[in-house]
């Protein structure tokens, strides 16, 4: 098969590329990035908004007790 | 598992009220400018719709014919309300996120003024014969000039307010909009030089084209997603971990996919077929984002009916789902053969701009609105008619093209079938299209007109603020 | 945890941007740069330069393509638009003119499937007078209408029923007669080199 020079440097450029996104991936594992992440799914929460809070800024049935 | 100990709080209350006063003037100028392009881009919408039901119509006014109101609309809805709006809540969210208040509002106050300079500027020369007719990248240079500058102010401020930011833990929503702000200036340099020719020319108008979806459009969209559904429902995104997958998978395989839109034209064999198989991978970011949008909806669905921006998000968030498995099956040769070239192309991007993207852009300034302009939405009946006008306006929109423009697919394959056959099959969804573009423009004016009260003040004080004491804030 | 360190997120970021650049743009852009006009191509003369801007201008492209499909991908080669348009056809195309809809029929070889300079002026006019079922808006700004006709003056043949009143003549104007000039010179029937197929 015939393959352009071009199209060998871009097969190239992409390995190198997924290579280094692999290493970083492993990376971040073994540093143990990954180990703690639900801290991160609640930083939109805090003592004035907790979670388990509805926010919103108005309804359109009932009017709630702690959100409308 | 509690948050870190921060401050008390009516002292993060009052920090919040002071995050959002910042933000006030700058957030409602994207707004109110966002909105009147959408008013303005929706009227050329529905005249370039109506033009197929009625060819002659207006049809001695060179600077409304079809091929010139055309692509007014799409620039004047892409650049104007979608980028506008679009820019006004990373601005607000941005700022709550990174717990500061906005750097530089001056540099925002400015790209605003810059920004619609460009778009007026932009659309006034397009109906005026000075498009580059090149499509998504019409507008002649100064215009594209301004709307560029435009940006590098938004993202400067952005960038500035990120570096002053007092929080540890970077949420999800915050890695879109950084990769945003830096993504999208280079490609729409690039994509405008004026250097190309030929069929190259081609594969950077739609290397352009889809990475504008890939790299601003379809990150505001899920930025926002990822925010409100999570906040309104007051649980947390069902896996961080997914989100994390979820974005390098959509920065890897999304860039690739522009040159779908050249599948069986004069490019090479090989250039469409990784684009075809980059479009099917981008089922893994996709995949990714809809378990984490339903595992954390799920229980909550009646919420939908109390809560406007909740509303309005789902469906955006179940609309990208939607589109993107469309997309990812659009791309094959097999649906390439028959829906290329039809109007089927076009039910996709509005599912996608609109049912996706602007369907969540109501929801945000939903919620965002009374917070920064410190006065509520003063009529819920209202909200519920914008809801449905849009809602099921973009519905009949999205199905009308899908099946004409398949039927229009079939017949034009059909060497049997006169042309004029084929134009003629496609009459009654096109009219379909019009009828739908009536019910979103009401849509639109409903929630105009409910911006204005709010902005103005006026209108019944109905609920209280929820920002109040005793509110969920 | 995604910013540990700031400056590798930003480069991984503008990393996916140009790899996709360098994949969708760069690569075949040094491919197709060896790309030669093909032999029967015809650079576009002054008149269909400036008809090309016309088209331009009123947005033909958006419902108009110019690339006709190869045998067995859509009914382009039975419909007789054209063979199939290699990458050596659009050398002098800027910017590319390529479409993305087919609203009306493809455009790559109507100067050889529709010769009549008269039929062009007259479609251009009114698309109605000449195809009743057609959607095309008409462009009655790139003519005159002239109680006299001069020697030069190229007059249409519209039927009664789309003339605007009666005993005028309706004369194309320059930008009339370039755009047709240039619809004309879109012929790309002349046999394609071998080997210049797609890569």
């Amino acid at each position: 098969m015939n393959i352009p020079p071009e199209v060998l440097l871009l097969i190239g450029i992409s390995v190198c590329g997924s290579a280094v996104a692999l290493a970083a991936f492993v990376w971040a594992v073994n540093t143990g990035q990954m180990d703690e992440t639900e801290s991160g799914a609640l930083a939109i929460f805090d003592e004035g908004e907790p979670e388990g809070a509805q926010g919103q800024a108005t309804g359109t049935g009932r009017q709630r007790r702690r959100s409308d | 598992m509690q948050p870190p100990a921060e401050e008390q709080a009516p002292d993060r209350l009052a920090s919040r009220q002071e995050l959002d006063r910042a933000a006030a003037l700058p957030v409602l100028l994207y707004f109110g400018s966002g909105i009147a392009w959408l008013l303005a881009g929706t009227l050329l919408g529905v005249a370039a719709s109506l033009k197929f039901d009625l060819p002659d119509w207006l049809g001695t006014i060179a600077q409304l014919t079809y091929g010139r109101i055309r692509p007014a609309h799409l620039n004047v809805m892409a650049y104007g309300w979608a980028s506008l709006a679009g820019a006004g809540c990373l601005v607000w969210l941005t700022s709550r996120l990174c717990r500061v208040p906005i750097r530089r509002p001056e540099w925002l106050i400015a790209s605003v003024l810059l920004w619609n300079l460009g778009v007026a500027y932009g659309a006034l020369s397009i109906l005026l014969g000075y498009s580059q007719s090149v499509e998504w990248l019409e507008y002649p240079l100064p215009a594209a000039g301004i709307i560029a500058a435009a940006f590098l102010l938004f993202a400067s401020s952005i960038l500035a307010t990120f570096r002053a930011r007092k929080v540890e833990h970077l949420y999800v929503s915050l890695w879109y909009i950084m990769a945003s702000v830096v993504w999208f200036p280079p490609l729409y340099v690039v994509a405008n030089l004026p250097i190309y020719t030929g069929v190259v020319h081609g594969a950077v108008n739609w290397w352009y084209g889809h990475n504008a979806l890939a790299v601003w459009f379809t990150p505001v969209g899920l930025t926002l997603a990822y925010y409100f559904i999570p906040k309104v429902i007051g649980r947390p995104i069902y896996s961080y971990y997914l989100s994390l997958i979820g974005f390098w998978a959509f920065a890897l395989f999304y860039n690739w996919n522009g040159i779908h839109h050249l599948v069986g034209g004069p490019v090479p064999t090989w250039l469409q077929t990784i684009s075809i198989i980059a479009s099917v991978l981008m089922v893994i970011p996709v995949m990714a984002v809809a378990v984490n949008h339903h595992m954390t909806t799920i229980g909550n669905f009646r919420m939908l009916r109390t809560s406007p921006t909740l509303r309005f998000t789902v469906f955006g968030a179940m609309s990208y789902t939607a589109v993107s498995f469309q997309g990812s099956m659009e791309a094959l040769r097999t649906m390439q053969e028959v829906v290329h070239f039809t109007h089927y192309t076009v039910g996709h991007a509005h599912l996608g701009v609109y049912a996706f993207l602007t369907m969540i852009l109501f929801g945000a300034m939903y919620y965002i609105t009374p917070r920064v302009a410190q006065w509520n939405w003063t009529r819920p009946g209202w909200i519920k008619a914008h809801f449905w006008l849009s809602a099921g306006g973009v519905l009949l929109y999205v199905a009308a093209m899908v099946v004409g423009g398949f039927l229009q697919g079939l017949a034009m394959n059909d060497a049997a079938k006169p042309f004029v056959e084929v134009v003629d099959l496609t009459r009654p969804y096109l009219t379909a299209r019009t009828v739908s573009g009536i019910l979103m423009g009401a849509g639109h004016l409903v929630f105009a007109l409910l911006f204005v009260e709010v902005v103005l003040r006026r209108g019944p004080r109905r609920l209280a603020p929820p920002w109040e004491a005793g509110g969920a804030g | 945890m995604m910013f540990i360190r700031l400056w590798l997120f930003f480069a991984g970021v503008l990393a996916t941007l140009f790899l996709g650049w360098a994949a969708l743009v760069g690569v075949p852009g040094m491919q197709l740069a060896s790309v030669a006009p093909q032999q029967g191509l015809r650079p576009y003369t002054y008149e269909q330069m400036h008809g090309r801007q016309i088209y331009i201008r009123e947005g033909c492209a958006y419902c108009h393509s110019q690339q006709t499909r190869a045998e067995g991908f859509g009914s382009d080669q039975q419909r007789r638009w054209g063979r199939a348009s290699v990458p050596g056809d659009y050398v002098y195309d800027r910017p590319h003119l390529l479409g993305t809809s087919r609203t009306g029929p493809d455009l790559w070889n109507i100067g050889a499937r529709q010769p009549s300079r008269s039929w062009h002026l007259t479609h251009l006019y009114n698309p109605r007078s000449v195809v009743r079922e057609s959607v095309m808006p008409p462009f009655p700004w790139l003519f005159v209408e002239k109680t006299e006709a001069g020697p030069e003056d190229v007059m249409l043949d519209v039927p009664p029923a789309f003339r605007p009143r009666a005993g005028v003549s309706i004369v194309a104007t320059r930008e009339a007669l370039d755009l047709v000039e240039y619809l004309l010179g879109l012929d790309h029937t002349y046999p394609v080199a071998p080997g210049a197929g797609k890569p």
